[in-house]
């Protein structure tokens, strides 16, 4: 191997290292998360083909992400999932350094590489267990298998690789519930790059026959639950355009900004235009319903084609910068400070995004220490199944369940179950969303306040407060 | 460049003006809605520096709306003309090749040499080239006193200027006398050219075929532009002056440093017209360094700042608007340092205290920036029509732009600060010192950005959005000051004491091989009166001193030299040779003959193969909808051929550039268009030969050295003896350095 091609594997391996062990140092960066622990226990009452509550709300991601999440459980508990992740993440880094090394040459696979596993998204969502990263590596997958057929020797190469991305593709759809807004960019592309018949051979028709089976065979197929899921998070996050816009590129913006210069580079210009294009549907969606809802979260979809293009971007910064100099030197001193600041800007990024969601460490403590098996605690927010999940081994005969539950009577004569041991009311991420005041006449008739924990998070803080039945 | 046939004159125009609207809207929103209240002085003053730069383009598309192209009229017959070259320290070799060059003029003239050195050596040479030596006694008023007093010894119609580096081709005064049959013409002006393309004010692309020179926008286009306006500016050289014109005005101006700008705006005050003759018809020797760019930049804007302040344009009486439109555009560049000072330093601010000039950078912020900058650099380059280079152009105003603030010190300070610098000609000293802010700029931008990532890093800081922004801002500004200073230190260590014409002319060499004398064909190229390289398929002499026959066009000149150094590698069954020659006892009649070759026939050869326009974005655009044929790879070569047309006695040629479907030959044979000719290229033992058509003809403008360029199209493209020299060419090219 000569000496360049061994320097550039090292430096794409160095690039994975970072990602493995800045996603491993802090994989305890918070308890676990709701969402997380929906995830497990639904994955674990799949692979045990029980009964699954919680698998018709959240169709789709049923089918791949949460028996992921419950094996990497069954190994190494809630760690073990996020670990599953961190896999995910670093097989997706790789598709897009493939996806870019076919489309640009391996240096600029290179940067885009570095462009997403500096970002902090990335980074957030590898040790987050929940469906975002099996979706992006879906989606992913079927970038870089759409990349092949396009640069692909033999029809037959390209039929094969046209099947595989519409595939994948077909699965990111129905782990992600946002992601068949690529469908149509998928086809459209298909059809102006492969014609119209290869298309329908080896796009439309593996497509239709993949939905109709998972429509066909799936145990918890699509219902009116996901539409009202999507429609609830727009109502109840409906923001106006100039935050919806702030906020989505808020996360976007410097990726947007390198790619913008992508557009410029003398040799890929088209095709930094037409991988900002595709990166957009996500936003759009975000956009156009002004739901905030995961945004934050969302943008990883965009960063996936943003990471190629801004590696144009920072190509060209680095031949621009450099004054179209010939010294390789100087290209490379602006190639790494560019990269420094991608680095830099991620890491700051992830920080906040480690900090977004509630940590109920101290709540999961209060109940460790002064919990028993067998109690029942209501919680305002549909989050007992955190709790649940966190002090399962502790208290397997514990009941957590929504404080509705326990509500006997109505109006003013609302008075809690006396089963109920303690109440857990948190303000939650949203803040507005399961709002303890709804409870107020019901908390300071039958419960006594015994902890008041503040939790602090990246945009401000939140109290989790423990009540006892009085 | 003929502008009239330059397509899409009405859309750049139309791009202009939308680029000036998007502009008004964005400093209007800026100023109404961006400003940060907590920082008002900052704000104001990146806002200012924002409304500058938007003043300067609204007055450089002003000034080049429509660039003219003019074709020259017939000369006036039997008037008088006085050549005038001013000196002071200028090396004598310098000031022996322009009068040299002066003597080649066509037009009857006499030639005055104006030597504030009064110095004697300057004299014997004036009285050797049959010119006119003059030097006054007291030195005042530097160069403009010195051209008065050649006035006061001159009676001729018309006086021509040219500076003591600047070798006019013969055809210089027939081209521009023709214009002053228009009585209200004062004065009519050629570009400043320059052939040592490897200047600090020079970039070259030898692959692409292109120049790119710093004072090219100036030239190229915002001269032609001034003179639809009637407000051409006269710039001290390569000019020709009507001198009733001059005597209206009391000659010369001076009171300024920069003498030919107030002497111009004295002219078209007086209702004198101008006319700006847009072809190279002079050659001179650019700064080699920063050193010598720095010294004429700070001349510049110190009389920059003489003009605004002393004899503004528009405060005089009888210009007209655009006149003083055109000439505002001119004096207000020295302001131009001050606009850039403030755009290197706001980042590195930004970056250390996290103060902005506007209350937010966000998304908001940059869908009102980026429309703008990306159309306004789009407008700039098309109304550039391809000389404009925003990039190099922003790399100089990182050269020059603490050059134009000291020079607002030096007029501001005592006199003895502003005396005139003469451009220094060589290189040789020492650019450290004029690199300093430079130096300041790329450090502070650095350790700027180290500083806020390392906040950022820390968490002590969470504005990760404006710290990116400004990092890439205090990047770019880094590129431009490291571009510069590599540069200029490049430019530095460059030993060449004189600019290595790369003409190629076919040459014989002689020597003793031991078995007794032995002669070859080659062709000699980086030439100077000095020495010159030698390609030659064969072995290297293994002997140091040579004989040579360098063939010119209407005589061979024989000399000898000494091989310096050589090189032979292997080319395709042959082997090739590349000699370093220092000359060697050439007679001084013969030397001087070099001379005058290389400083007309080869530099106009040479810069004859290069562009100095680069496409557009609308050139090309626009160039699409015609069907141009594909150009052959073209290969630049050093084989010595023998050229025959018909029945003319066949002639030695060098073969410049080869491709599989013709060639380009520079030789004596007299041909026309569309002739037959029959090349016999010849490499070492073996003769290829060829047959092709004349396709065109470049012809050459001194009559001592009668030649034409040819682009020949050979009668059988592709042929198996044109690939085989395209072969050896691209082989014997690694010989080059």
């Amino acid at each position: 191997m000569k000496r360049s091609s061994r320097i550039h594997y090292i430096l794409l391996a160095g690039v994975l290292a970072y990602g493995l062990v800045i996603s491993l140092v802090k994989i305890d960066y918070n308890s676990v998360f709701v969402d997380e622990a929906y995830h497990i226990v639904m994955g674990r009452q799949l692979a045990a083909g029980e009964y699954c509550p919680g698998c018709p709300a959240h169709t789709g991601s049923v089918m791949t992400w949460p028996l992921l999440a419950s094996f990497g459980d069954a190994f190494g508990g809630l760690y073990g999932a996020r670990i599953m992740n961190i896999i995910l993440g670093l097989a997706l880094t790789v598709c897009i350094y493939l996806a870019t090394r076919i489309l640009a040459g391996k240096d600029l696979g290179l940067l885009a590489a570095a462009i997403f596993m500096f970002s902090g998204q990335a980074l957030y969502l590898m040790k987050l267990a929940t469906y975002d990263m099996t979706a992006a590596l879906f989606l992913g997958g079927a970038f870089l298998m759409t990349v092949a057929a396009h640069r692909a020797g033999s029809p037959a190469y390209e039929a094969t690789a046209l099947v595989t991305a519409t595939i994948l593709l077909s699965l990111s759809a129905i782990t992600k519930y946002l992601l068949p807004a690529f469908i149509p960019v998928f086809l459209i592309y298909v059809i102006l790059r492969h014609g119209v018949m290869n298309a329908i051979l080896f796009a439309l028709a593996p497509l239709t026959v993949f939905m109709t089976m998972f429509f066909w065979f799936s145990p918890y197929p699509p219902n009116p639950q996901v539409i009202y899921q999507i429609e609830n998070a727009r109502e109840v996050s409906s923001l106006p355009l100039a935050t919806i816009f702030d906020w989505t590129f808020r996360w976007l913006s410097l990726a947007y900004l390198l790619a913008a210069f992508g557009l410029f580079h003398e040799r890929y210009r088209r095709l930094a235009a037409l991988l900002i294009l595709v990166s957009t549907p996500i936003l759009l969606i975000h956009i156009i319903t002004r739901a905030e809802t995961s945004v934050n979260k969302n943008v990883v979809f965009a960063i996936i084609f943003l990471a190629p293009a801004g590696a144009m971007g920072i190509d060209h910064i680095a031949h621009l910068f450099s004054m179209r100099e010939t010294s390789r030197a100087v290209k490379v001193f602006f190639t790494v400070s560019v990269i420094t600041i991608v680095w830099a800007y991620g890491i700051n990024n992830l920080r906040w995004l480690e900090k977004q969601h509630p940590d109920v460490t101290p709540v999961i403590e209060y109940l460790s220490r002064n919990g028993f098996d067998g109690m029942t605690v209501a919680t305002n927010g549909w989050d007992g199944v955190m709790y649940e999940y966190a002090l399962e081994s502790e208290y397997p005969g514990a009941r957590f369940d929504h404080i509705t539950w326990f509500i006997r009577g109505d109006g003013d004569g609302r008075r809690l179950d006396e089963r109920v041991d303690f109440v857990i009311c948190e303000d939650d991420y949203y803040g507005k969303h399961y709002p303890s005041e709804r409870f107020r006449d019901i908390l300071d008739s039958d419960c006594t306040l015994l902890e008041d924990f503040t939790i602090e998070h990246s945009w401000g803080e939140t109290h989790a407060l423990v009540f006892g039945r009085r | 460049m003929d502008f009239r046939n330059l397509k899409g004159e009405r859309l750049r125009r139309v791009v202009a003006v939308l680029a000036v609207a998007v502009t008004i809207y964005y400093l209007y929103w800026r100023v109404t809605e961006t400003f940060n209240p907590n920082a008002l002085f900052f704000s104001w003053t990146l806002w200012c520096a924002e409304v500058f730069g938007f003043f300067t383009t609204l007055l450089f598309y002003f000034t080049v709306w429509k660039p003219t192209t003019r074709e020259a009229p017939e000369p006036l017959e039997g008037r008088t003309v006085d050549v005038l070259i001013p000196t002071i320290n200028e090396p004598v070799e310098v000031l022996r090749k322009t009068l040299l060059a002066c003597n080649d003029l066509k037009y009857p003239h006499r030639t005055l040499v104006l030597d504030d050195g009064g110095r004697d050596e300057v004299r014997e040479l004036c009285e050797e080239l049959g010119c006119v030596y003059l030097a006054r006694g007291e030195h005042e008023n530097a160069k403009a006193g010195n051209l008065n007093f050649g006035l006061e010894h001159s009676e001729a119609e018309f006086v021509a200027v040219f500076d003591a580096d600047h070798a006019p081709l013969p055809h210089f005064i027939d081209r521009l006398l023709g214009y002053f049959k228009d009585y209200e013409l004062g004065f009519a002006q050629a570009p400043q050219e320059f052939y040592n393309i490897d200047s600090f004010q020079h970039r070259v692309s030898p692959e692409k075929k292109y120049i790119w020179a710093e004072q090219g926008l100036f030239y190229y286009i915002i001269q032609p532009g001034r003179d639809h306006w009637n407000a051409a500016y006269f710039v001290g050289t390569c000019a020709i002056i009507r001198r009733k014109a001059l005597d209206d005005i009391d000659g010369f101006a001076t009171g300024s440093i920069t003498e030919d700008m107030m002497t111009s705006i004295r002219l078209q005050s007086e209702g004198w017209g101008s006319v700006y003759h847009n072809e190279p018809l002079a050659y001179g020797i650019a700064a080699e360094t920063i050193v010598p760019f720095h010294i004429q930049r700070r001349r510049w804007g110190l009389g920059g700042w003489q003009v605004f302040f002393k004899a503004n344009p528009f405060f005089i009486k009888g210009l007209s608007f655009p006149q003083r439109l055109c000439y505002l555009a001119s004096l207000i560049y020295p302001f131009e340092g001050f606009q850039k000072l403030i755009f290197y330093v706001t980042p590195p601010i930004i970056l250390f205290t996290g103060i902005l000039p506007m209350h937010a950078l966000d998304i908001k912020y940059l869908l009102h920036f980026i429309p703008y900058y990306a159309i306004s650099i789009y407008a700039f380059n098309e109304m550039g029509r391809g000389y404009g280079g925003n990039l190099l152009l922003e790399q100089f105003s990182m050269g020059k732009f603490l050059t134009y603030i000291s020079s607002l010190f030096a007029f501001l300070l005592p006199k003895r600060s502003r005396k005139f610098a003469v451009t220094p000609k060589g290189s040789g000293a020492s650019s450290g010192r004029y690199l300093t802010p430079q130096i300041l700029v790329v450090l502070a931008s650095i350790a700027a950005i180290i500083w806020a990532l390392t906040f950022l890093l820390l968490g002590k800081r969470s504005d990760e959005f404006i710290i990116a922004v400004n990092s890439l801002w205090a990047l770019y500004n880094t590129g431009l000051g490291i571009g510069i200073i590599l540069y200029a230190r490049k430019k530095s260590s460059q030993k060449r004491e004189n600019f290595r014409i790369p003409d190629s002319i076919p040459m014989f060499y002689r020597y003793e091989n031991g078995e007794g004398r032995e002669k070859r064909i080659a062709v000699a190229d980086n030439l100077t009166q000095e020495g010159i390289s030698i390609m030659t398929i064969g072995k290297a002499p293994s002997v140091r001193k040579i004989g040579l026959e360098l063939i010119l066009p209407g005589g061979n000149i024989e000399t000898e030299g000494y091989i310096t150094h050589s090189r032979t590698v292997k080319a395709n069954g042959h082997l090739a040779s590349r000699l370093g020659i220092k000359l060697n006892g050439m007679p001084r009649s013969r030397r001087d003959r070099l001379t005058r070759y290389l400083s007309s026939s080869s530099v106009s050869k040479f810069l004859s193969e290069f562009s100095t326009r680069y496409e557009t974005h609308l050139d090309r655009r626009l160039k699409k909808d015609e069907d141009l044929p594909e150009r052959a790879r073209r290969v630049r070569s050093w084989l010595p051929a023998v050229v025959t047309n018909g029945d003319s006695r066949p002639r030695y040629s060098a073969i410049r550039n080869v491709s599989e479907t013709g060639c380009l030959i520079a030789t004596e044979i007299p041909v026309e268009p569309e002739s037959p000719v029959k090349i016999m290229v010849i490499v070492g033992q073996d003769i290829v030969e060829l047959d092709g058509k004349v396709a065109r003809t470049t012809g050459l403008p001194v009559e001592d050295f009668p030649e034409a360029l040819m682009g020949i199209e050979f009668d059988e493209p592709e042929s198996e003896s044109a690939k085989y020299l395209v072969k050896i060419a691209d082989q014997i090219g690694e010989l080059v350095e």
